[in-house]
């Protein structure tokens, strides 16, 4: 599914160049739920920007899905952001003039669903999700837990094969979170989709079936969680 | 598309109060257009008329060969079969009158002062009806009544003259032979065109008095008087399809072609509105990509979610260009509807009195016309105008890289 061989990246800061990430190798297969964790700073983002096809490696390849991230044009990985990964955000990152249903619907008419087909999935995933009552609800009226349903239901609606969730609980009370870490994995478990989550948060660490620890921009570790 | 539209129309309300200060300032600039166009407009239209319906007509027919060599001899290229033509015009479909005309240089004189003059000999029957745009100040306008002896005079000739209505006063000519002949006229009216110029030289006698006096049945051209100045383009073919099967040798001149005083004021007011438009539409341009710097700036975190869910960068350089677009076609028509409102309003209250413009007699009341093209022109000059204000803005929306834009704070 996702695949890291000797991957660097470098930013540039000012007018030096400061590492993110050095050298790392790791495979994602399909279904799995994994955790990429480690302190700020360690290179979780950077990793997760990559399999997001966000953002591109200095040296090394990043393959997802068969494709090879530095071949993609813009389009090319838009259009493999739009029907292979879905983003869960540490801020949600809803659009704020559009309610909980047009939020969830809005990556469907990028990829041109009927729709009728449309409304279908989303009042379904909406459902799933446990937010029926609020589909004309705006962001700015929901509480932090609903608006991070939301970005589930956005993130799933595609039927991805790959969810990326950046810190997804990190904006919120540790109740919510924990409601929100079992929602991410009932979807898991029932429609199969690679979940992929970074955190610095161990108790969070413990819902992955896998974990990949990073420091300092190098793999210090990674295995099953038992 | 639907979506789009949607997406920009709330985007284009979520921040109220900015975009109804941009909106102010589209609606001031539109109905800024509008009223000062439809001043222009109202100023052309007056201008137009009144030249037309005081001294040209719509179409004059000379001798063949008048406008290259009539002025140097006048006498040689006179029409000679004018009644028939006046006839077979008269008839015509669209044609108001048809008159003759028959005019020289010459010499006015009360017996104390001697100025220079232009003689002008007109058909008092249908004067009224052709220089229907020309004030009659004191006395009245050349008719049948008192055709036999009397003589309308230029406003600023009778001044510089010290005459009176009812004065007794002497023209002097050459004739056609070139021997001086005079007449006598009793003033009867004092007439005001507008153009101080003209006012300073006419005097309108009848046409027969004229033609006694420069020994001539002939006339120097036949002058047509439309009833609408739009269909001056319809009645060309018709007049030229009778001058062929008549095979009459004539020439025609339309008053567009005589009306040079008409064609300076129009090039100076073209001037001018364009240089109001280019004020304008600056103005519009800075506040508009001001608007959408500022939005842009504002929703740069969303731009990079939009992104990450798979909108291209066209996808995004639509999105904004749609905003324009929308923001220009939104602020345009409610200027149309203000700019048409205070055109009304003007109008209604009964003009704006302008002073006297330079060449001219005397001032008028301007009303404020509102012609489709005027408010098509101020409505689409917006909604371009809007448009390319949001290009830059949009371009460097579309060219955020997608990891700074979702890290933006």
């Amino acid at each position: 599914m996702i695949s890291f061989k000797h991957v660097f990246k470098d930013y540039l800061l000012g007018k030096s160049i400061v590492p993110a990430l050095r050298g790392i190798s790791f495979d994602i297969e399909s279904g799995e739920f994994v955790s990429i964790c480690g302190p700020s700073g360690s290179g979780k983002s950077t990793i997760l920007n990559m399999m997001g096809a966000l953002d591109i490696p200095t040296q090394g390849d990043v393959i997802i899905s068969g494709a090879n991230l530095v071949q993609l044009s813009d389009s090319e990985q838009a259009s493999l952001r739009n029907r292979k990964i879905g983003f869960i955000f540490q801020s949600f990152n809803l659009i704020p003039v559009l309610n909980v249903f047009e939020n969830v619907e809005y990556p469907l008419i990028l990829q041109g669903v009927s729709p009728v087909d449309r409304k279908t999935r989303v009042l379904e995933l909406i459902d799933q999700v446990g937010l029926s009552a609020f589909i004309t609800h705006r962001p700015d009226e929901l509480s932090g837990g609903q608006r991070q349903r939301v970005a589930i239901a956005r993130a799933l609606v595609t039927r991805p094969e790959l969810i990326l969730a950046d810190e997804p609980t990190a904006n919120l009370d540790s109740k919510t979170g924990t409601d929100i870490l079992g929602l991410m994995k009932e979807m898991n478990r029932r429609f199969q989709t690679t979940f992929v989550f970074s955190t610095h948060d161990p108790q969070v660490v413990q819902y992955a079936n896998r974990i990949i620890r990073i420091q300092d921009g190098v793999l210090v570790s990674e295995g099953d969680n038992t | 598309m639907k979506t789009l539209i949607r997406l920009a129309l709330r985007n284009i309300f979520r921040n109220r109060r900015r975009t109804l200060l941009t909106f102010f300032s589209m609606i001031a600039g539109v109905a800024a257009i509008i009223v000062f166009g439809g001043f222009v407009e109202y100023t052309f239209w007056g201008l137009r008329e009144s030249t037309i319906k005081t001294q040209l007509g719509h179409i004059q027919l000379y001798a063949k060969g008048y406008s290259d060599k009539g002025v140097a001899q006048p006498g040689q290229y006179l029409l000679n079969n004018s009644a028939d033509i006046v006839q077979k015009l008269q008839a015509k479909k669209g044609v108001q009158t048809v008159t003759r005309r028959l005019s020289a240089s010459g010499l006015i004189s009360t017996g104390e002062k001697t100025i220079s003059c232009k003689i002008i000999g007109v058909e008092p029957e249908k004067e009224s009806e052709l220089s229907s745009f020309e004030t009659i100040i004191d006395g009245m306008q050349l008719d049948s009544s008192n055709a036999a002896d009397g003589g309308v005079v230029g406003a600023e000739l009778i001044k510089a003259l010290g005459a009176k209505v009812g004065d007794t006063v002497t023209i002097l000519t050459t004739t056609g032979d070139g021997m001086l002949n005079a007449v006598e006229f009793k003033i009867t009216g004092v007439g005001q065109t507008g153009s101080q110029d003209y006012d300073s030289v006419f005097v309108k006698l009848p046409l027969s008095k004229v033609q006694d006096l420069m020994g001539t049945k002939s006339v120097e051209k036949v002058v047509i008087l439309l009833s609408n100045t739009d269909d001056l383009g319809l009645f060309i073919p018709i007049l030229k399809s009778e001058i062929s099967t008549h095979k009459w040798n004539v020439e025609i001149k339309t008053w567009d072609e005589l009306a040079f005083f008409y064609h300076k004021v129009v090039q100076v007011y073209r001037g001018m509105f364009k240089v109001v438009n280019i004020i304008i539409g600056i103005v519009i341009l800075l506040s508009v990509t001001n608007t959408m710097s500022m939005s842009i700036f504002e929703r740069v975190r969303e731009i990079g979610t939009l992104r990450a869910l798979g909108t291209t960068q066209s996808g995004i350089l639509k999105l904004f260009l749609m905003e324009g677009l929308l923001m220009g076609i939104i602020g345009a028509s409610l200027g149309v509807v203000v700019g048409v409102g205070i055109a009304n309003a003007i109008n209604m209250l009964g003009g704006i009195y302008i002073p006297p413009p330079p060449g001219m007699s005397r001032g008028y009341l301007a009303f404020i016309l509102t012609p489709a093209p005027l408010l098509a022109f101020s409505f689409g000059f917006m909604v371009i105008v809007t448009l390319i204000s949001s290009l830059y803005p949009a371009y460097r929306a579309s060219r955020f890289k997608i990891i700074d834009a979702l890290g933006h704070v």
